[in-house]
């Protein structure tokens, strides 16, 4: 009998393991991959230099509330016709890297620390950019 | 007896169960944090064709820029361009080599910074002999020193320069490229790569169909054309 129950341990222990490494990891790593791409710099910097040269296509007023996440915040910056994005990753395993896009209007300069909800405004030929926490 | 029997038969099962059960925790424990802390790295590159994307952007602006778009009572029409509006910022396409280095026409400020785009204005419905009327400007961006490829990718190994316990190691077999690590080289290049050296690599078509059109003519006619966008970012 002590034989069975070495055996019993050890198939529970061949169980939990196959168990981790085909159905917990797998969900949980493509879970964290598919949040941190779609929350990476580079994919932030690229939509809202998208987001911003759409709404010069508005001939009058558009409002564009852009929010990449909730837990993630980042640093945005505008200068001669470029926006800089750096993401504030709480975790070590994310991408801290910054990214660069380019867009075709004048925005003027702006800087901003530790944001998430992007906002622009365009009325007529005036555009407003501004960024805050949610 | 029996009953004794039976009562440390079933504690020798429990302990084994509970120590397997804490092993295979601690086991999954240590990989978990292994992976966590010292495996785990998520880097994102992103497969767009950026040329098409900005070609087809820009094109969007244009056809409701208010020195191109038609006004009616004040209020522009977006998609319908003015034929005299496009008269004043474009030129015709045959004298439009003539006219590059020494431009009369209007401008218009929109452009990607370090980029030229040249842009085609085309009416179907005046064609003779397979060729038809058509205009072109070039449109220019400001030139922005952090905004070229090659200074975000310089940037780009700046920031991912990786001094660990592998270093050492790296640096043996790959000599100073040891202080990046491979995945990080290539998503500074994917991420970073020009994207007219990426389209001529991939064959891409930019923006080829362009976009539809309306030509509205002084007399009221309106014709069905297409405004294509070429576009050129610098290094």
């Amino acid at each position: 009998m002590p034989v069975a129950s070495e055996m019993i341990g050890i198939a529970l222990v061949i169980f939990s393991l196959i168990t981790f490494f085909t159905v917990i990891l797998p969900k949980y790593l493509s879970t964290i991959v598919e949040l941190f791409a779609k929350t990476s710099a580079e994919n932030v910097a690229r939509q809202l230099s998208a987001l911003i040269t759409v709404s010069a296509s508005s001939p009058y007023v558009i409002e564009i509330d852009y929010i990449p996440s909730r837990e993630v915040t980042y640093k945005v910056s505008l200068f001669g016709r470029n926006l800089k994005i750096i993401p504030q990753f709480k975790v070590g395993y994310a991408e801290k890297g910054s990214s660069i896009q380019t867009f075709p209007i004048d925005l003027g300069s702006y800087e901003s620390e530790n944001v998430n909800h992007f906002h622009l405004e365009k009325r007529g030929d005036e555009y407003v950019f501004h960024s805050t926490k949610e | 007896m029996f009953f004794i029997q039976q009562k440390s038969k079933g504690l020798a099962i429990t302990l084994s169960f509970i120590l397997g059960a804490l092993f295979s925790v601690g086991v999954l424990g240590l990989i978990f944090w292994l992976l966590i802390s010292r495996i785990l790295e998520i880097h994102v590159a992103v497969a767009e064709y950026t040329n098409e994307r900005h070609s087809i952007n820009l094109a969007n602006v244009l056809i409701s820029h208010k020195k191109l778009a038609y006004e009616d009572e004040g209020k522009i029409i977006r998609g319908i361009l003015d034929s005299e509006k496009i008269e004043k910022v474009f030129v015709k396409e045959e004298e439009f080599l003539s006219n590059i280095f020494s431009p009369t026409q209007e401008t218009i400020d929109v452009g990607y910074p370090n980029s030229v785009a040249i842009v085609r204005i085309v009416d179907l419905e005046e064609c003779s002999n397979e060729k038809c009327k058509s205009w072109v400007t070039n449109l220019y961006g400001p030139i922005s020193i952090q905004g070229l490829h090659v200074v975000k990718y310089l940037n780009c190994l700046k920031e991912h320069i990786k001094i660990d316990q592998g270093l050492i190691f790296r640096l043996t077999f790959t000599g100073l490229l040891g202080f990046w690590q491979p995945l990080d080289l290539a998503n500074c290049v994917a991420n970073n790569i020009p994207p007219t050296i990426k389209a001529f690599f991939t064959k891409q078509q930019i923006a080829y169909q362009g976009l539809p059109v309306l030509i509205r003519y002084p007399d009221g006619t309106l014709h069905v054309g297409r405004i294509f966008v070429v576009l050129s970012e610098f290094l």
